[in-house]
């Protein structure tokens, strides 16, 4: 029968288990992946299963790296996931966070959009490093996803949306993570989508200021493509500012929130 | 004879006695309908709430709401930017305001 080790298809008979492959294959191996999860004790293989051996510390080739990526991705999940199409308005706080768990979960094409360069008062909770300080914020994302997941598809650009660009910017994805700073670019990318660009989901964030209770942020579906995460009122001001730990439970609600319409799960 | 003339007078009196009615009625109708067109109940964001000839844009303002920090919904249509100052609210719609504060 046909398993596949390594993501590479190979015969074995029938009866066979994990460990003896391991044996065979790569007996230094410490660690074991069976159809995406990790095992410790022995199991007989059936068709089609997907076994990855990895000897910890040993650095891959880039394209042996791909296939041991791929072996923590749910089997039949991860075909979904590289399908689909992603676009984030805004790599501070929220786009930074979530497009980098976007990255690690394998989404084949991003669409990252930012006008701005990373400044130190980013770094409290923004996903950029010391030496990104001045790099355009497209740069930055660009090459923290590169040393995450170099499979990933990535088209950056630097921009300041608006209602006029806003459709011509995201004409080639699905999903918008809307992933501002400022209110009103919050309710003008909205409104626009909603209204010019309705085939297409807005995952939309308000309200992540401070270190007011993790349970008050919540995901909202307000209708068939609009779903708004946070608390709703927590503002950034004078005496709240935007810390990492709220922000980035927000942006991973709206990077979960995504990964479920991938997966066809619609409802919150 | 006598009866004749009875029923002719009754008869008479009857459609004018319907007519005064149906006049009666008109009217209250007309003045009820008035007074209704002035109060208007309207949903927004599931609560009820009364207004007199209000448009998007005095219900934001009622609300304390800036119309640029907002997505507004009406019968879950989205309604444009533009079109708040115009837009009068009919009884019975439902509306959801969606405000949005910064940080990100």
């Amino acid at each position: 029968m046909e398993i596949f080790l390594n993501e590479k298809s190979i015969a074995v008979d029938k009866g066979t288990t994990i460990f003896s492959i391991k044996k065979d294959f790569k007996p230094d191996a410490d660690i074991i992946i069976h159809n995406g999860f990790i095992i410790s004790e022995d199991v007989i293989l059936k068709e089609h299963d997907r076994v990855t051996l990895i000897k910890k510390g040993e650095i891959p080739s880039k394209k042996e790296l791909e296939a041991l990526m791929i072996s923590r991705h749910t089997p039949g999940v991860h075909e979904k996931i590289k399908n689909a199409k992603v676009g984030i308005a805004g790599l501070g706080g929220l786009g930074s966070n979530a497009s980098i768990s976007l990255a690690r979960i394998g989404v084949g094409y991003l669409k990252l959009v930012d006008f701005d360069v990373v400044e130190p008062s980013n770094l409290n909770r923004q996903q950029y490093f010391v030496k990104h300080l001045g790099m355009k914020k497209t740069d930055a994302i660009k090459d923290l996803i590169s040393q995450i997941n170099p499979f990933v598809k990535i088209e950056a650009e630097n921009a300041y949306i608006d209602r006029n660009n806003v459709e011509k910017i995201f004409s080639d994805v699905d999903i918008i993570v809307e992933a501002f700073d400022n209110p009103m670019s919050k309710a003008e990318l909205i409104n626009t989508v909603l209204q010019k660009m309705s085939e297409k989901t807005i995952v939309a964030a308000s309200g992540m200021a401070g270190y007011f209770s993790n349970n008050t942020i919540t995901t909202k579906k307000i209708r068939e493509n609009f779903y708004l995460i946070g608390d709703g009122i927590s503002e950034a001001k004078p005496g709240c500012g935007l810390m990492a730990p709220r922000v980035s439970i927000a942006a991973n609600h709206q990077a979960n929130t995504v990964l479920r319409i991938i997966m066809g799960e619609k409802d919150v | 004879m006598l009866m004749f003339n009875l029923n002719f007078e009754n008869q008479i009196l009857q459609r004018f006695y319907k007519q005064f009615k149906l006049y009666i009625n008109l009217n209250l109708f007309n003045f009820n309908y008035i007074i209704n067109e002035r109060r208007i109940s309207v949903i927004v964001n599931g609560k009820e709430m009364e207004f007199e000839n209000i448009t998007i844009l005095k219900l934001l303002k009622n609300l304390n709401l800036d119309m640029d920090k907002v997505v507004v919904e009406v019968n879950f249509e989205i309604i444009s930017r533009e079109n708040y100052q115009n837009f009068m609210l009919d009884k019975e719609d439902k509306i959801e305001i969606i405000s949005l504060v910064g940080g990100g």
